[in-house]
């Protein structure tokens, strides 16, 4: 990481601290605070994410270390670098890779719209890096549109490992309590102490079906919900679809949900989209496919090809919208999509959606006026 | 035609979102997308499960309000908002009734007066005051000037029939104009194949020289083909005046997509920078790892199988691999996934 000159840990963590410049701040959570910087001698743009461990009693934060853990053992074109690590006084800082948005900034851009090769891009990418991880035996454990972040070239890459574990490892129990709601395996709500890389394939199959969707699938409210959810979408599993599954810790008597036609939801969906995604979403961990069998799957060889990172549609940065307003074909586009939202303004500019609000009757002025 | 019945023809479907649910059985349009939610006169949402339940046996109170209805009064609103719903309803009751024309008064300011009076009326319906009084008096006047209701009633639907008639024959105009062009282009079509065939003819059979022959039928295919443009030209370009304003405007020219890289041989997408990690497990191993014992192990996709496969990786991990050389100074070069 350094020019082996300096001999003692503090000679280099001052020379790594000095090879790299903070410029501006772009986002704070709840144990870190995210700077854009610079490699000075390169002129690389990277991210450095300070760790506060200042006010932390109990020493470095799980997560942080996790994080640094997880991420020295990974490198790999669809996984976030980690370039460098330093100390700042009490401060920890990662060094990591410069990506410039997230799929769910992209899910949620309702001006761009995604081609079925688009989806089966990302999906490529995402699996790519999610089977690189578990051949290290390492479980993300918190995939979510959010955290797969997209490089200025198209690349997705899965950023925040700070809830990684290893995993393989049957004699250590491992927290139930993980990964987003919305996006959290059965088993894990069910309350198994140790379980397998299917839990992030799980997660990355809502995340396929939040990209055909464009909205998140199985949106629970609290853990018990999340399964009812789970249940209502995928039907409730019997003991034949599942084996073992009322030996599960948390195992209460489930309400009995039909399993719906898949194909309604998914309409706009080729066959094998579809497919691949319920086999990612089996509820036997054992029968879910696993992320290199998932890539195996005809869905990635059939066409339409995967588009090429570089032409996969991503949001407009601020100068661009700008740029954007003034020209003719903007404007054009923009009005093709008031007119395809969905919030209304279909009838030719008069919205029969009057979502904002109930609407008290009006006094109409029906006087004509006389001819002047 | 009232506002209803035209949505009815022209076929415009009621506003429906994902989230909606029925409030009687809390069903969601999210996991069925045919859900049909329904209103009665009193403006209360049922989906037609719990519709079909509750007047199974004939009238029944509405479940909200009590107010005694019966099935067949049930409809599917058009709008979102039941206020917006009802008012549309209330306007339309008192459109129908309230159908006089300016051309039935003396003077502009008593056919405002009248519909001052009209809108008086209309607000008392929609606030619900005096309903029952507002009620009889509309009834009254509906009684008293029912002749005339009729009479304007069907003024009106002659002035929408001809409408109706204007906007058919413009629409078999256009189809008129197609229908002759695609004619056209057969026919020229059918034109030349015969041309043809007649020189050929001519020069296997006539004594004339072949240059002559070709010469004849130059000038008399020039002949033809003028006063063929001729009577085309005018339809053509009325035509193409009608498609082109259809679809002006709507593609883009910077939009189109690309064909020219859809296809670049085939590609693995499995593909990864390292090596796969090949490791043979023995049919069987000596495990007593009491874990297995429980059993829950297996229901969350533990098997012995993967902990056998973690455990051997692990032993092996990098046993292989070649120590760091000196050219190989910076750790992050290390890959840690080979075995």
């Amino acid at each position: 990481m350094t020019t082996p000159k300096a001999v003692f840990g503090e000679d280099i963590n001052k020379e790594t601290e000095s090879l790299y410049k903070k410029q501006r701040k772009l986002g704070e959570g709840t144990y870190a605070v995210v700077y854009q910087g610079q490699h000075i001698k390169t002129g690389r743009t990277v991210a450095i994410k300070k760790i506060k461990i200042g006010n932390m009693r109990s020493g470095l934060d799980m997560s942080a270390i996790r994080e640094v853990k997880a991420l020295q053992e990974l490198r790999h074109p669809n996984v976030i670098e980690l370039v460098d690590v330093f100390s700042h006084k009490t401060n920890l800082n990662l060094v990591l890779e410069f990506l410039d948005t997230d799929l769910e900034i992209v899910i949620k851009d309702k001006s761009l719209f995604f081609m079925p090769a688009d989806i089966k891009s990302w999906m490529m990418m995402a699996l790519r890096g999610l089977d690189h991880c578990h051949k290290c035996w390492l479980l993300h454990r918190d995939l979510k549109p959010n955290n797969l972040l997209i490089a200025s070239d198209g690349q997705l890459k899965l950023a925040d490992f700070g809830l990684a574990r290893e995993f393989g490892d049957v004699k250590r129990a491992m927290t139930s309590q993980t990964v987003t709601r919305w996006y959290r395996a059965p088993e894990l709500l069910l309350g198994a102490s140790n379980y397998t890389g299917a839990i992030d394939i799980w997660a990355m199959g809502c995340i396929f079906a939040e990209l055909l969707l464009r909205t998140p699938y199985l949106p629970g409210e609290s853990d018990i919900d999340q399964l009812t959810v789970i249940f209502k979408a995928r039907g409730t599993p019997t003991e034949d679809d599942w084996p073992g599954m009322s030996k599960l810790p948390a195992v209460f008597k489930f309400d009995k949900h039909p399993r719906p036609q898949f194909s309604d939801l998914f309409r706009g969906s080729s066959e094998d989209a579809v497919g691949l995604m319920n086999q990612m979403l089996s509820f036997n961990p054992s029968s879910r496919v696993s992320a290199a069998d998932a890539l195996n799957h005809p869905y990635f060889t059939n066409l339409p090809r995967p588009t090429k990172p570089a032409k996969l549609p991503r949001p407009k940065k601020e100068e661009e919208e700008a740029a954007d307003i003034d020209s003719t074909s903007g404007a054009r586009k923009r009005q093709l999509h008031d007119a395809f939202s969905e919030d209304g303004d279909v009838f030719g500019g008069k919205a029969i959606n009057t979502a904002d609000g109930p609407a008290a009757p009006k006094r109409m002025d029906m006087r004509i006026s006389s001819p002047a | 035609m009232s506002i209803l019945a035209s949505a009815k023809k022209q076929d415009i479907s009621a506003y429906t979102t994902k989230e909606d649910s029925c409030p009687q059985c809390q069903r969601m349009r999210y996991f069925n997308e045919r859900m049909m939610l329904l209103v009665g006169p009193c403006y209360h949402r049922m989906c037609e499960l719990c519709l079909d339940n509750t007047f199974s046996a004939g009238p029944a109170p509405c479940p909200e309000c009590q107010r005694i209805l019966r099935k067949n009064e049930f409809y599917q609103p058009i709008f979102e908002d039941l206020t917006v719903e009802r008012e549309v309803r209330v306007r339309a009751r008192m459109a129908a009734a309230y159908n006089k024309r300016q051309e039935d008064f003396k003077s502009l300011k008593d056919y405002n007066d009248y519909l001052e009076m009209v809108e008086d009326l209309t607000m008392k319906l929609l606030y619900e005051e005096d309903i029952d009084q507002t009620d009889s008096i509309i009834e009254k006047y509906k009684r008293e000037n029912n002749a005339q209701i009729e009479r304007n009633m069907s003024k009106r639907q002659r002035e929408e029939k001809i409408q109706r008639m204007v906007l058919d024959q413009e629409k078999n105009k256009k189809q008129q104009l197609r229908e002759e062009y695609l004619r056209q282009l057969e026919d020229e079509k059918r034109e030349k194949v015969e041309a043809k065939n007649n020189i050929i003819n001519a020069l296997a059979t006539s004594d004339k020289s072949a240059k002559e022959i070709l010469k004849a039928r130059a000038v008399q295919l020039k002949k033809s083909s003028l006063s063929n443009r001729n009577a085309g030209r005018k339809a053509q370009l009325e035509l193409e005046a009608l498609l082109k304003s259809a679809t002006e405007g709507f593609y883009d020219d910077d939009d189109d997509i690309d064909i020219e890289e859809i296809d670049d041989g085939p590609f693995d997408p499995a593909e990864s920078p390292y090596e796969p990690v090949v490791v043979k497990l023995r049919e069987k191993y000596d495990d007593p790892t009491p874990a297995f014992r429980q059993g829950n192990l297996a229901a969350a996709g533990v098997t012995r199988e993967m902990h056998q496969r973690y455990l051997i990786e692990g032993a092996m991990a990098g046993l292989f691999e070649p120590p760091f050389s000196d050219s190989a100074k910076s750790p992050s070069n290390m890959d840690t996934s080979a075995s």
